[in-house]
């Protein structure tokens, strides 16, 4: 299963410098990779443990750095929520 | 000297209205039909008198006049008694008895005491008198550098969870008003923020002490429930927490269920109406994966609650109470109803409260022609019944297996395809 929607891939095939805010799911959250992260581009906004993530924003060319990386489960949009 | 026709409170009202030369509105009972239709003749005509609406059942007349003209109207003999036509709200003391909480507090001498509740929303304010001596940890995931609610949306939904009615001398009282509030500010004083700001204050607050975390947010769009925030909800209930997620406002529709309503282990609550329907604005199933939500419904129409100083939100009352609509509203009653089975027996797990809530609920969506299969996507088990469910709890006893009237439905197909939705990124927002 690909770890990314290919809309995701397609939208920053297309604006690669457009920023986002993702959440990628890791199998771990250690320092080992939040370096990595930041070293693609990316500042980490959040970083829960519970479920093993971090939210980020940046331009989304930043993410082809990262998509190889084994520990890098999945990578969804970091969505608007509100209140109801 | 006003006559026996009038209970002293509409005498005040009346007074107040005489000093500001306002018009009041009334509703005059008739000892007959015959005075009824015949109510022009009553007075001297000099003020106008407009007729609201006629009754049948009872002889009686809504309407709008001056209070001179009203003075003519009392003194008749045809007229038997003069009512103020107030306007009507379904507040916290009409949904908590609509539930049957006041009969867990007083019967079960259960209010929550020693449970926290977790309110993950807009913030809290904490000076407001109904929470007095009873917010624990707040902290703020949003950016503001504060908790404080500066958007109302937060206070008004903690309040219904546990608010204690101080500044209504008892009237507005949340369903657990023992219980311990604490306050995660994931929202913005807009209203919005992003699923991390929630995913981080929902870890703090499981790591913290919270018992029962209670979610009325969403996102747009039908989810399977497999995204991050989601997969976060089902993690904390694994840790023990109850959570409780408002179903959305995109009713309705079938599959409007969001994320983090579509999760499969939180409790996904519905709105009903205090006349026991379903809200027509309460998100529907199934979920995007075809999974059977909301879970139940509770009130979430018109309700008034608390109201954040320097706020408006909804339709403001007083200085200290709001009116709002929404799942937002129905959540915190189930938060609060989870809260009082947690005191009831503290051993309990999310899944056997989850299980006994739906289990005790009462099924309000039946057609004239019975129960269908597509009930379970408007009103999941039906609308809860605190008393019974506390009850469960407190003796307990395992709660009956699933309503025979309420069969689980095929999902309708077909299904879209799960995974990320990245092209749902509309902002919403609801009254």
């Amino acid at each position: 299963m690909s770890k990314c929607t290919s809309e995701l891939l397609t939208r920053i095939a297309r604006e690669p410098s457009e920023g986002l805010y993702l959440l990628l799911r890791v199998a771990e959250a250690g320092q080992v990779q939040r370096a990595a992260i930041e070293r693609a581009g990316f500042v980490v906004r959040h970083q829960t443990t519970l479920v093993p993530c971090f939210a980020v924003s940046g331009p989304g060319h930043a993410l082809n750095a990262l998509l190889n990386e084994p520990w890098l489960v999945r990578v969804e949009e970091d969505r608007p929520v509100e209140a109801l | 000297m006003y006559s026996d026709k009038f209970p002293a409170h509409v005498r005040d009202v009346i007074e107040r209205a005489r000093e500001a030369n306002d018009e009041v509105q009334v509703i005059v009972r008739f000892h007959s039909e015959v005075s009824q239709r015949n109510i022009g003749r009553l007075t001297t005509g000099v003020g106008a008198i407009k007729v609201n609406q006629e009754f049948n059942l009872i002889p009686a007349t809504a309407l709008s006049l001056e209070v001179s003209t009203l003075d003519e109207l009392s003194v008749s003999e045809d007229v038997a008694e003069i009512w103020l036509d107030e306007d009507v709200h379904i507040l916290l003391d009409v949904s908590t008895p609509h539930i049957r909480a006041p009969q867990v507090w007083e019967q079960l001498r259960n209010d929550g005491e020693g449970v926290t509740i977790c309110i993950v929303d807009t913030g809290i304010d904490a000076t407001h008198p109904d929470f007095a001596g009873r917010v624990g940890l707040t902290a703020d995931f949003s950016g503001k550098g504060s908790a404080a609610d500066g958007n109302g949306h937060g206070t008004h939904v903690a309040s219904i969870a546990a608010g204690t009615g101080a500044a209504s001398g008892g009237q507005y009282i949340g369903v657990a008003p023992g219980a311990t509030i604490m306050a995660a500010k994931a929202l913005a004083d807009n209203g919005s923020g992003r699923m991390s700001n929630v995913m981080a204050g929902l870890e703090w607050a499981a790591q913290n002490g919270a018992d029962v975390l209670n979610l009325s947010l969403g996102s747009r769009g039908s989810s399977d429930g497999s995204d991050a925030l989601s997969t976060m909800c089902n993690a904390i209930v694994d840790l023990g927490k109850v959570m409780v997620v408002a179903a959305g406002n995109s009713g309705p529709r079938q599959r409007t269920i969001g994320s983090p309503g579509a999760a499969d282990k939180v409790i996904t609550v519905g709105a009903s109406t205090d006349q026991d329907s379903v809200a027509r604005f309460s998100s529907r199933g199934p979920t995007a994966d075809g999974r059977v939500k909301p879970d139940v419904v509770a009130p979430g129409s018109r309700i008034v609650a608390c109201r954040a100083a320097g706020t408006s939100v909804g339709q403001v009352v007083d200085d200290h109470y709001t009116t709002a609509s929404g799942t937002s509203m129905s959540c915190p009653h189930v938060a609060g109803l989870s809260a009082l089975m947690l005191k009831a027996d503290s051993g309990l797990d999310p899944p056997a409260i989850k299980k006994m809530l739906m289990a005790t609920s009462v099924s309000i969506n039946i057609s004239e022609s019975g129960p269908t299969p597509e009930d379970k996507y408007i009103q999941g088990d039906g609308r809860i019944d605190a008393l019974t469910a506390a009850q469960f709890a407190d003796t307990g006893q395992q709660p009956p297996p699933h309503k025979p009237s309420l069969p689980v439905p095929a999902p309708p197909s077909p299904n879209p395809a799960p995974g990320c939705m990245a092209a749902a990124l509309n902002l919403f927002r609801f009254g």
